[in-house]
């Protein structure tokens, strides 16, 4: 049971290792925090089409 | 080996795979499980969708989201629809990796675990989660236990048909989703089976084929889609290694940054290796022909996800979409590659047992069991908290629910249009980020929106004909209401160009500071029939529902089952394996 223990501890260490990473990955930044556009309020802007995505690393 | 048994550490043994699914969802999602919506390119909720015609794809589109729409209009009648989406996420979290831990046949937990960590935590679940595919990961949850059910009827266990359907039925909620678990169903199954396997996917996915084929409109794809949506390379080894590895998705906003490290690829390469030694061990334990079938489904999943990026397949893959109704269904391909995360986690959790039988001491199979359960985690690490602000829960404006009220309590006809004509909206109240318009699911009148989709700005024409209509009257100044159009929704903070001209000729009923809601003046006529039926639509959702209720009866109705205590279990290695 020991060993149990001490492979969920592992695999939850990982997972905080994910979250330290993430923090990190995020601090570098977030690519959707990258939206350059107005925001508009009350009134539409110029911009005529929003791209569903881009096949295009940033 | 590291194995349960009857001692006292036997509860924890049960308890370890569970714990982890549910560590998993919580990790991935804890963050954005507060409430509010999110609301991220193709995942749109809203607190109560209408049931109009359209959620069981009697409209002019493609029934691309049915029924998925229909359940979510029934389901938030009960329940709030931000919960609701908690929910539904939370769920396919735990269910998948659970599913795949129960399915691999082993006798060890350290096995159950890494299959449930390789399969649960996957670029696949990123990517689609944050592309907002939300059916696709119910899909993805779906499939081991469609392939669990699928080998309990191969081997001709009681109950086990009733309980296949029970495990298809969440899958079906879209089109791709319904045909990648029945996929898996007929090939886990075996051929023997088919028959009766395939007539249940048909009746399942009759909610969605039987409109799809009484459409009105053209059920034929634009070519540039092919390319459009195609796998991507996520890093140096190019498009087929990124399938391989589970990710390739085409939209390069929803790759998690870690994707382009450049090891990633030779991880994966070794992964798969694994995965393919492991595939003997699979078929010594379930059998040569099942476990060759669902390889041979996994290969046909990479293959299908690949195509539009090797040579002669892009080509296949235009001819088909604009020659073959429905193939449009093949675009988007890296969907496919869900068929290859079950033998591969399978294969890979079976070759770590495997190695770890020459390994002599018991710290060292420990310690090899905890590294292949948390490589999956160590290489994706920006899964974890739903991306780390990718996905962020947020409250529409008063503005919708103010509009859809105003819509309701209005006697007059009309169907709606919502401009800018667009499909997708970027909202500052939704942190910028593209969303599916969600108009047509929050307002209670059918709802035209633009089809058109861009890729890096190029254009992907729609197969909506009523959208194609209202382009139409609109760039020719025309009588919407001639067109059925009563009312027009404008949505401000996004961008897109409304026609001043257009607003001056129309009567103002509400003016907020999102939305602006405007009445066509004078008759209203009727909009043309692009609709499928509905007495046919009907009946196929009638016998779809009809199946699953008597499938839930015959799988878990509590009658004389004494044959099923015999049979419910398998021999693997001496120790039973619980088969569902």
């Amino acid at each position: 049971m020991a060993k149990l223990v001490g492979v969920m501890t592992s695999v939850l260490a990982g997972l905080a290792l994910a979250f330290a990473a993430g923090v990190g990955l995020t601090a570098a930044g977030n690519p959707d925090s990258n939206a350059d556009l107005e925001s508009g309020l009350g009134a539409n802007n110029v911009y005529n089409n929003i791209d569903y995505g881009s096949r295009l690393s940033e | 080996m590291w194995k349960s048994g009857p001692n006292g550490a036997g509860l924890l043994h049960r308890m370890a795979l569970p714990i982890c699914a549910i560590g998993i969802a919580l990790i991935g999602l804890a963050p954005v499980l507060s409430g509010g919506f999110l609301l991220h390119y193709d995942m749109v909720f809203t607190p109560r969708q209408p049931l109009l015609p359209d959620v069981i794809g009697v409209s002019s589109t493609l029934p691309r989201s049915v029924p998925a729409d229909a359940v979510l209009a029934l389901a938030t009648t009960i329940v709030p629809g931000d919960v609701l989406q908690k929910l539904i996420l939370f769920g396919a979290f735990v269910a998948a990796p659970l599913g795949a831990g129960r399915l691999v046949p082993t006798v060890s937990t350290g096995t159950r675990l890494v299959a449930a960590v390789a399969y649960g935590w996957t670029p696949f679940v990123a990517e689609r989660l944050f592309l907002g595919h939300w059916p696709y990961l119910i899909a993805y949850a779906c499939l081991p236990w469609v392939v669990a059910f699928g080998l309990a009827l191969r081997r001709g266990e009681p109950r086990a048909l009733p309980k296949l359907v029970l495990a298809i039925a969440p899958a079906v909620l879209t089109p791709s989703g319904g045909i990648i678990v029945c996929l898996a169903a007929l090939a886990s199954a075996g051929v023997r089976r088919a028959a009766s396997v395939g007539g249940a996917a048909v009746v399942l996915n009759a909610p969605w084929l039987v409109p799809a084929l009484l459409h009105g409109g053209s059920a034929l794809s634009s070519p540039d889609a092919v390319a459009a949506f195609a796998a991507r390379a996520e890093n140096w080894a190019g498009p087929v290694v990124s399938v391989l590895g589970l990710g390739g998705v085409w939209n390069a906003d929803a790759v998690p940054a870690s994707r382009a490290v450049p090891l990633v690829p030779v991880f994966t390469l070794v992964f798969v290796v694994l995965a393919l030694l492991g595939q003997r061990v699979l078929a010594s334990r379930i059998g040569a022909a099942p476990a060759r079938s669902l390889l041979a489904l996994g290969a046909g999943g990479v293959v299908l996800a690949s195509l539009a990026t090797v040579p002669y397949g892009a080509d296949l893959l235009r001819w088909l979409v604009v020659t073959v109704p429905g193939a449009g269904l093949l675009r988007d391909g890296q969907k496919w590659v869900a068929l290859w995360a079950v033998p591969f986690a399978l294969g890979l959790a079976l070759a770590v047992e495997q190695a770890a039988r020459y390994l002599r001491e018991r710290w060292q199979r420990v310690a090899l069991f905890t590294a292949a359960a948390v490589a999956p985690l160590i290489l994706l690490p920006d899964l974890a908290f739903a991306g780390f602000g990718r996905l962020t829960p947020v409250h529409y404006p008063d503005d919708w629910r103010a509009v859809a009220e105003r819509l309701a309590d209005d006697p007059r006809e009309g169907d709606v249009v919502a401009l800018p004509l667009s499909s997708f909206r970027v909202f500052a109240w939704n942190g910028n980020r593209p969303m599916h318009d969600p108009a047509p699911r929050f307002l209670p009148r059918d709802t035209v929106i633009g089809d058109t989709l861009y890729v890096d700005g190029d254009p992907i024409t729609g197969e909506d004909p009523r959208a194609e209509q209202v382009r139409r009257t609109l760039a020719a100044d025309g009588d919407l209401g001639a067109i059925g159009i009563g009312w027009v929704l404008v949505e401000h903070g996004t961008p897109g160009d409304v026609d001043p001209a257009l607003l001056d000729r129309l009567d103002r009923e509400y003016r907020g500071e999102w939305l602006s809601l405007y009445r066509v003046a004078g008759d209203i006529g009727r909009a043309q029939q692009f609709a499928p039926p509905l007495v046919p639509v009907l009946l196929a959702d009638g016998l779809a529902i009809l199946l699953i209720g008597s499938s839930l009866l015959a799988g878990y109705c509590p009658w004389p089952r004494g044959r099923d205590r015999l049979s419910a279990t398998s021999e693997v290695e001496g120790v039973r394996w619980p088969s569902s």
